[in-house]
């Protein structure tokens, strides 16, 4: 009987305490008071209540990252005993299924999920993303870039969408058939060695890969100034506005005109890693592309060791991935916990050394890197200065525009 | 309620429930639903735009183009290769039993896996590319090209083991007395085949074509991993909606790619009624 009385005591409380645990943020599911946690008792509260929890579940939107977390989970495991159920999700389909059990009120399926960093702001508008300052309580944030720990791609996120791996969209090429002296360092440049090596340069449809996205939302910004730079760059449109925008404005009319003349010229292909194929193929010399992925390909021997990058005057866009919490996830203190391990120094420097990966901690530095690797990624003299920041709805809008405006007239 | 049993109207009825009842519920509801969502806003108030969209963007109108244009070539390619193949296998021929086992195989695997087949062997710069460089030879562009030949061909080879199983089958149910007599009374054996066979195995013929075309024009992986990257079919643009989580826009499309199949539909009930009835015309009752 007094067992009893204890466990529906128990249970009265923990009903009574859950709102308060989740009072200053939008969590379902806390078992741990998480307005008491710091950077410096993060360790203290955090891992019993990891532990209790058991287990974590962990979401992997991009293909070429699988071996990269599955590295992580044995460290892991390994350091706190705590199983990690880890999926591969294909990243608009995952978004759509947090959103759908969002809106039903059940708990999310996953724990840590880590999601394309321009899924934000339609994550954050459905409220799928857990109201947590990620940036400021995990003790392994501390040395972390402070533009990114607030901002996303011009969009706040209060600590919450933290960017764990950041990449860069760039132009490949083999130097076997590029000369170091041809190898373009402008837009016009690029459009000139296309129209000199017909059908040579791989050009990734933006709509069917982030690389083509990036370089066409790169071409605006070289040609776009003043108030149409503006516009361009406001982060505060809607992905709506972004495409009435596009469609209407004569502001990109330089863009469609690039665009017209250099597919004329260049090979329009059906993704990122379609590029990389027809470059190993030997049918394209250059393409556009990211950085990481050219690394990956170079590790399974997709891409020759002659293929190098770079970067275009007046910049390429850059991106990164973020692991967060969903608001209605079941394993809060376990996620935590993972996405700490995920942005310590010793696994950032890992992550860097074996695909490219980009660090946002201000002290993973590209000279960490060993030099035969340093080879193949993009050189010092174009990498950090070229990269400028993406904006993947505007990306997806110019995308639209172009479907409409070049490809399909 | 045993008198309701007794009267003929209920007792159709409620054998006719279960069927009609599971088409009401896993087809119709659906259907209904995305026909509603369709002309609905996110705050429910009524619209066209999505509809208006299909047929005033130049990508959607090519998207609906390229998804007849998938839909019919395959059926014509498929078509003039599984009739001389159904009756191939109506001979006997040594190792008969093998091929018509393995000619099979093409249905199992699914579009994804020969799209990347394709992509793997047929590329330029592929597998079979660097076979035959060193004749001096190269593939011509089947992945990407703008007519979208590695689309047709890729649908064609897993369509036609579908479609001639369904011919074969039209062509065996034809007694060989009829094909007898025709001989009999001095018809060639091509006059035989076009005059006497070939339309009484229409019905056959027809519903091959139709199932292989609705099952084409609805192909997703194929056209999206192996054509070229400016003319993608509906299936692929709907997808691509979908992702971007425009639900409204994806069924104003559904719509569009349905009505056109149960237009085709209609069409081969009407064609296949007009066999009927000259068929009939012979018959001695």
């Amino acid at each position: 009987m007094s067992t009893k009385f204890l466990a529906a005591a128990a249970l009265a409380l923990a009903a009574m305490a859950a709102p308060c645990l989740a009072a200053d943020s939008n969590m379902k599911n806390l078992d741990f008071d998480l307005s008491k946690v710091t950077r410096e008792n993060f360790y203290d509260i955090v891992v019993p209540a990891a532990k209790a929890e058991g287990s974590v579940t962990m979401y992997n939107f991009a293909g070429s990252f699988a071996d990269t977390w599955k590295e992580l989970i044995t460290r892991f495991e390994a350091k706190y005993g705590i199983k990690v159920a880890y999926s591969d999700v294909k990243g608009d389909q995952a978004n759509q299924q947090l959103i759908a059990v969002q809106a039903a009120g059940q708990d999310s399926p996953v724990d840590a999920y880590f999601a394309g960093g321009g899924s934000y702001p339609l994550l954050s508008s459905k409220g799928v993303v857990g109201n947590i300052s990620l940036t400021s309580i995990l003790p392994n944030m501390a040395n972390y870039d402070p533009e990114l720990a607030k901002t996303v791609f011009g969009k706040p996120h209060g600590g919450s969408f933290p960017l764990v791996h950041l990449n860069q969209t760039a132009i490949g090429y083999d130097s076997a058939f590029v000369k170091a002296e041809d190898v373009p360092k402008s837009f016009e440049e690029l459009l000139a060695w296309a129209e000199k090596n017909p059908k040579r340069l791989g050009v990734t449809l933006p709509a069917k890969g982030g690389s083509g996205g990036g370089f066409i939302y790169s071409v605006a910004l070289n040609y776009l100034s003043g108030d149409c730079r503006k516009q361009l760059t406001d982060y505060n449109q809607t992905l709506q506005q972004a495409e009435d925008w596009a469609m209407q404005s004569k502001c990109l009319d330089p863009v469609w005109d690039y665009y017209r003349r250099l597919l004329a010229v260049a090979e329009l292909t059906n993704g990122n890693a379609d590029t990389l194929n027809l470059i190993n193929n030997q049918q394209l010399y250059m393409g556009t592309v990211w950085e990481d992925q050219v690394m990956t390909f170079l590790g399974t021997k997709q891409l020759p060791d002659s293929f190098r990058l770079t970067l275009l005057e007046k910049g390429q866009v850059g991106s990164g991935d973020a692991m967060f919490v969903p608001a209605n996830a079941k394993h809060v203190a376990a996620a935590l916990l993972l996405i700490d391990m995920a942005i310590s120094k010793e696994f950032q420097l890992w992550k860097l050394e074996t695909k490219a990966s980009r660090s946002p901690r201000t002290d993973v530095t590209n000279d960490l890197m060993p030099k035969a690797v340093q080879e193949h990624v993009l050189p010092q003299s174009v990498y950090p200065r070229l990269s400028l920041p993406a904006f993947w709805d505007m990306s997806t809008a110019l995308a639209e525009a172009l479907d409409e405006k070049v490809l399909n007239q | 309620m045993g008198g309701l049993l007794r009267d003929r109207r209920a007792q159709l009825l409620l054998l006719l429930a279960p069927g009609v009842g599971y088409l009401l519920v896993f087809f119709g509801g659906p259907l209904l639903s995305a026909l509603i969502g369709s002309f609905r806003q996110d705050d429910g108030s009524f619209t066209l735009v999505f509809y208006e969209r299909i047929f005033t963007r130049a990508s959607m109108m090519r998207g609906l183009s390229t998804s007849i244009y998938y839909g019919v070539m395959p059926v014509i390619v498929s078509l003039a290769a599984s009739v001389p193949l159904a009756l191939l296998i109506r001979r006997s021929f040594f190792g008969r039993k093998l091929f018509s086992g393995l000619y099979k195989l093409p249905m199992a695997v699914p579009g994804i896996i020969v799209g990347l087949m394709v992509i793997v062997v047929f590329e330029r710069g592929g597998f079979l590319d660097r076979l035959v460089a060193p004749l001096g030879l190269g593939l011509p562009k089947l992945v990407r090209d703008d007519w979208g030949i590695g689309v047709i061909l890729a649908s064609v080879w897993k369509q036609v083991p579908f479609m001639t199983l369904i011919i074969t089958s039209a062509f065996a149910a034809i007694p060989e007395d009829i094909r007898n007599a025709a001989r009999t009374l001095g018809a060639s054996r091509l006059k035989t085949f076009f005059i006497v066979e070939v339309p009484l195995a229409m019905p056959g013929i027809t519903a091959a074509i139709l199932l292989t075309f609705i099952g084409s024009m609805g192909s997703y992986a194929i056209p999206d991993i192996v054509g070229p990257p400016t003319a993608r079919p509906l299936s692929v643009l709907m997808v691509k909606e979908f992702n971007q989580g425009r639900f409204n826009q994806v069924y104003a499309m559904g719509m569009v790619l349905s009505l056109f199949a149960v237009s085709v539909l209609l069409l081969y009930y009407s064609l296949t009624s007009r066999i009927g009835t000259g068929q009939n015309r012979g018959d001695a009752s």
